[in-house]
C-alpha cells in the first residue's frame, strides 16, 4: 500500500482475479474514498507458467506450440517473434512468398486481436451489442486460419526460414472476400460506436497520457500512438516486407481512451489495406528457405546456381543457435513484442527473455486510475488492452 | 435571460444530435433482424472441417521405423515408442506405440516431421470420455479411422464457404 495513513472511511476493495472486466486474472486492490479511487495496486502472477524457463530446455520447433499461449488473441505475432529471433541470430533468409504469407497472417491476426479488444472494451463500458458482432467477424478470420494452418487459435504455422505449409487452394480468394466484407462491417462499427454520445461520455478525456509520460513509462503500440507519437515498428524496423506496401501509421494526439479506440479502429482498416496489397502481389516460389547455410563463405550463391545447395524439405528440428545474443522486436497489436535471446551453440536457447507489450503497458494503470471514479477503472484498463497470458507469461 | 436561452438552445441541439447518433446506431442493430445467423446448431449440425484440420492423430504401425523423431519434436516428448533392436536383421522392431490425447495439444509437429508419414491427423475432434485413461490411445486405437461427419446421416453437415 502506498498510503501510510489509512483513514477509517477509506474502503479497500479487491477487484478480481475473477472479474469479467479484468481480462483474465488481473487482481486490483483499490482504495476508495466513496466513488473516487485513491490508490490502486495491481497484483500479477495468477497466470504465470514460467514460459521463459520452459524455453530454456526446448528446441525452437518444440517451443513453437507454447508461444501461442503468451498472447492468445494475437497468436501469429508470438509465433513470428519466436522464429524471427533465431532467424536473425542464424542469419537465415526468408523467401519472398513466405514473407508475404507471414504478413497476411500477421495482419489478419492483428485484426482478430483488435476485434477482441473492441468487444470486451465496449462491454466493459456497458455496450453489449458490439461484443456479439465482433465475434462474427473474428470467426471468419479464424476460419481462414483453420483453412491455412489447421487450427483456429494455436496455429503452429511459422517456421524458421518460412512457414509450415503453403496456402491452400482458393485461400487467397477467400481472404480477399473477407477483406471486402470487413471494410463494410468496420464502417458499421464506426456508425454504431464512434459518435455514440453515451460512449463518448465514458471515454473522452478518461485516462489521458501525455507525450512525456508515454515515453517515460516506455509504453508502446496503440497506447503510444494515441498520445501523438508516430512510432510503428513496421515502419521503423522494416521487418518482413512491410516497406513494399502503402499504408499509414495511425495516430491521434489526445492520449485519452477515445484516441486509443480511434487508433485501433484505424489500424484495422490499415491492416486490411496491407492484406489486400499482399494478396495482390503474392509472389510464387518456395514457402520455406531451402538453401543450405554457409556461415564462413563470403559470397552468397545465386538461387538455383551450380554453387547453390539445397537442404532437406524442413529446417532441422534441432536448429542450433549460434553463440550470440540478440534483441528482436515486432509490432504486435498491443505494442512492441520483443525477445532477448542468448544462444549457446546448442539447440536450446540459453536465455529467452520476453518483452511483452501488455506487461509494460500495464505499469501505467495505477497512475491513470488515481483520482478517477471507480467506474473509470474498467474504461482505462480496457483501453490499455492487456492479455494476462502475456503479462504473467 | 439571453444566456439562459442560448444555453437552452445548445442543450436541445445536443440532445437532438445525441438522439440522431443513437438512432443511427440502433438502425445497425435493427438491420440484423433480417440477417441470417452465422452460428450452427452444434450437436445436430456440424461443420465439415478443413482438410488441414488437426484432429486426433492416426498412426500406421507398418510404416513406422521407430526413429523417434516424433518424440524429439514434441513439446513434451509425448509419444511413447517401444522398440527393440533386432540384431539379426539389424533393424529396430516396433513393439508398441501410444499417444495420450489427454495431454496432446495437437500441434502437429510429429506429423510434420515424421520421415515415413506414418502419422497423420484426422478430422475427429470429439474425444471426450468419462475416464481420462481412455484417452491414452495405443497403436490399435491410433490405427482406427474416424467416421466422417459426411457419412453420419443423423447430422446435417455445413460447409464453410
Amino acid at each position: 500500500m502506498n498510503i501510510s495513513t489509512i483513514r477509517k472511511d477509506f474502503m479497500i476493495v479487491n477487484m478480481g482475479p475473477h472479474h469479467p472486466s479484468m481480462h483474465g486474472v488481473l487482481r486490483l486492490i483499490v482504495t476508495l474514498d466513496g466513488e473516487d479511487v485513491i490508490d490502486c495496486e495491481p497484483i500479477l502472477g495468477y497466470l504465470h507458467r514460467g514460459m521463459e524457463k520452459i524455453a530454456e530446455n526446448r528446441t525452437i520447433i518444440q517451443y513453437l506450440p507454447y508461444v501461442t499461449r503468451w498472447d492468445y488473441l494475437a497468436t501469429m505475432f508470438t509465433e513470428a517473434i519466436t522464429v524471427n529471433g533465431p532467424e536473425q541470430l542464424g542469419n537465415i533468409q526468408v523467401p519472398k512468398r513466405a514473407s508475404y504469407i507471414r504478413v497476411i497472417m500477421l495482419e489478419l491476426s492483428r485484426i482478430a486481436s483488435h476485434l477482441l479488444w473492441l468487444g470486451p472494451f465496449m462491454a466493459d463500458i456497458g455496450a453489449q451489442t458490439p461484443f456479439f458482432y465482433i465475434f462474427r467477424e473474428r470467426e471468419f478470420i479464424y476460419d481462414l486460419f483453420e483453412a491455412a494452418t489447421g487450427m483456429r487459435m494455436m496455429h503452429n504455422f511459422f517456421r524458421i526460414g518460412g512457414v509450415a505449409t503453403d496456402l491452400p487452394y482458393g485461400w487467397v480468394d477467400k481472404c480477399s472476400d473477407f477483406c471486402d466484407y470487413f471494410l463494410t462491417s468496420i464502417a458499421e462499427y464506426q456508425k454504431l460506436i464512434t459518435r455514440n454520445p453515451i460512449f463518448l461520455e465514458r471515454v473522452e478525456g478518461v485516462g489521458v497520457v501525455d507525450v512525456k509520460e508515454v515515453i517515460n513509462w516506455g509504453l508502446s503500440g496503440p497506447m503510444l500512438r494515441a498520445s501523438g507519437i508516430q512510432w510503428d515498428l513496421r515502419k521503423v524496423d522494416n521487418y518482413e516486407c512491410y516497406e513494399e506496401f502503402h499504408w499509414e501509421v495511425q495516430w491521434q494526439k489526445e492520449g485519452d481512451s477515445l484516441a486509443r479506440y480511434l487508433v485501433r479502429i484505424g489500424e484495422m482498416v490499415e491492416s486490411i489495406k496491407i492484406i489486400q496489397q499482399a494478396l495482390e502481389g503474392l509472389p510464387g516460389g518456395p514457402y520455406e528457405n531451402l538453401e543450405i547455410r554457409c556461415f564462413d563463405r563470403e559470397k552468397e550463391p545465386e538461387w538455383n546456381e551450380f554453387e547453390y545447395r539445397f537442404i532437406s524439405k524442413k529446417s532441422s528440428p534441432s536448429f542450433e543457435l549460434p553463440k550470440q545474443e540478440l534483441y528482436v522486436r515486432i509490432e504486435a497489436p498491443k505494442g512492441e513484442l520483443g525477445i532477448f535471446i542468448i544462444g549457446d551453440q546448442n539447440g536450446f536457447p540459453w536465455r529467452w527473455k520476453i518483452h511483452p507489450p501488455g506487461f509494460i503497458n500495464l505499469q501505467i494503470l495505477p497512475q491513470l486510475v488515481k483520482r478517477m471514479k471507480l467506474a473509470d477503472i474498467m474504461t482505462i484498463l480496457g483501453s490499455i488492452d492487456i492479455i494476462m497470458g502475456e503479462v504473467d507469461r | 435571460m439571453f444566456l439562459m436561452v442560448t444555453e437552452f438552445i445548445n442543450y436541445s441541439e445536443q440532445i437532438i444530435r445525441a438522439a440522431r447518433y443513437i438512432g443511427q446506431g440502433l438502425m445497425i442493430t435493427l438491420s440484423h433482424a433480417n440477417r441470417l445467423p452465422v452460428t450452427i446448431q452444434y450437436p445436430y449440425e456440424k461443420i465439415i472441417s478443413s482438410e488441414r484440420f488437426r484432429g486426433r492423430i492416426h498412426f500406421e504401425f507398418d510404416k513406422c521405423i521407430a526413429c523417434e523423431v516424433c518424440v524429439r519434436v514434441c513439446p513434451i516428448d509425448l509419444p511413447i515408442v517401444d522398440w527393440k533392436l533386432e540384431t539379426d536383421i539389424r533393424k529396430k522392431r516396433l513393439l508398441n506405440y501410444s499417444i495420450d490425447f489427454g495431454i496432446c495439444i495437437f500441434c502437429g509437429n510429429c506429423i510434420e516431421y515424421c520421415p515415413t508419414n506414418c502419422l497423420s491427423m484426422t478430422e475427429e475432434y470429439e474425444l471426450s470420455t468419462y475416464d481420462r485413461h481412455e484417452l491414452n490411445y495405443n497403436l490399435i486405437a491410433l490405427g482406427r479411422l474416424p467416421v466422417s461427419v459426411i457419412d453420419d446421416y443423423t447430422i446435417r453437415t455445413i460447409q464453410i464457404k
